[in-house]
């Protein structure tokens, strides 16, 4: 005889945090469990490896705006295909192991310059076999976020490279703000 | 679910790894691996009941096994087994094996 006879299956969810790369795991209970790094690469490349998209709820803000943090990331494998200047890329850093969500800003033979967008300094060159998959979709709120994601690609790795794009955000940003102001008054 | 006479083995579309103790398995729901939304762990006491789900052995045949382990009736055992394997079915994770 061992132990008590207890089996249950539970659901529940996982996330990623960039700052603090050790997902939670949140049970219907109310229980949370902390899943390792290592956990949770080896599951997510697991999937990928199956040559199917990976989805998970990212966190952290270093590619604000264009990926907040708590949005859900969908990632398809790179097997799928090469990722190219602009995709915004899952990747393992190689001095600190950790699983970070930036993008490629420029292509050099073949490494590839990774930055997050709300960040100053690139992370440096990466190869691709450091690299899990392509951000195809982000979810926030129920919304599909596509600006910088799925168009505007190009033009956001080219001004992320010249670190011209805090200040086109700015520009953005205040766009916007202007527009609504106007509209109301 | 009647039949302790079927054998069930984990279908082709899940993922299955162990972690800290516990086995997490995420189905590939409409071919997305999505641990967002569709993220499941089995405990110690699931994990033992689904190792042994390998389409190798009946319902009749585990059952009687964890019997032989747990200090539990077989009765229980029984009940608790074939609720398992109906929820794994239901949510595809397991499939028959004929």
């Amino acid at each position: 005889m061992c132990s008590v006879w207890s089996p249950s299956l539970l659901k529940g969810k996982c996330s990623l945090k960039k700052s603090d790369p050790h997902p939670l795991l949140r049970v219907p209970q109310g229980g949370e469990k902390t899943l390792s790094r290592d956990a949770f690469e080896k599951l997510m490349q697991d999937i990928l490896g199956k040559g199917v998209p990976f989805r998970f709820r990212a966190a952290g803000y270093s590619m604000s705006p264009f990926i907040k943090d708590g949005d859900v990331l969908t990632v398809d494998p790179v097997s799928s295909r090469s990722p190219k200047k602009g995709d915004v890329v899952v990747f393992k850093k190689r001095r600190s192991g950790e699983i970070v969500v930036h993008r490629i800003v420029r292509t050099k033979g073949d490494d590839y310059l990774v930055k997050g967008d709300n960040l100053l300094d690139e992370d440096g060159r990466v190869s691709q076999k450091d690299i899990f998959g392509i951000v195809r979709a982000v979810d926030r709120k129920g919304k599909k976020i596509r600006f910088g994601i799925l168009w505007g690609k190009g033009m956001i790795a080219f001004l992320n490279r010249g670190k011209f794009l805090a200040v086109f955000l700015l520009f953005v940003r205040k766009a916007i703000r202007s527009s609504s102001g106007s509209s109301r008054g | 679910m009647d039949n302790l006479e079927k054998k069930y083995a984990p279908s082709g579309d899940v993922v299955v790894r162990e972690i800290e103790g516990e086995l997490v398995i995420v189905p590939l729901v409409s071919g997305i691996g999505d641990i967002e939304d569709e993220l499941f762990t089995l405990n110690e006491t699931g994990k033992d009941v689904w190792t042994r789900l390998d389409g190798s052995k009946t319902l009749n045949t585990i059952i009687q096994e964890l019997s032989g382990e747990y200090d539990a009736p077989a009765g229980e055992i029984q009940k608790d087994v074939l609720g398992l394997v109906t929820e794994l079915v239901k949510r595809k994770m397991l499939v028959e094996k004929k």
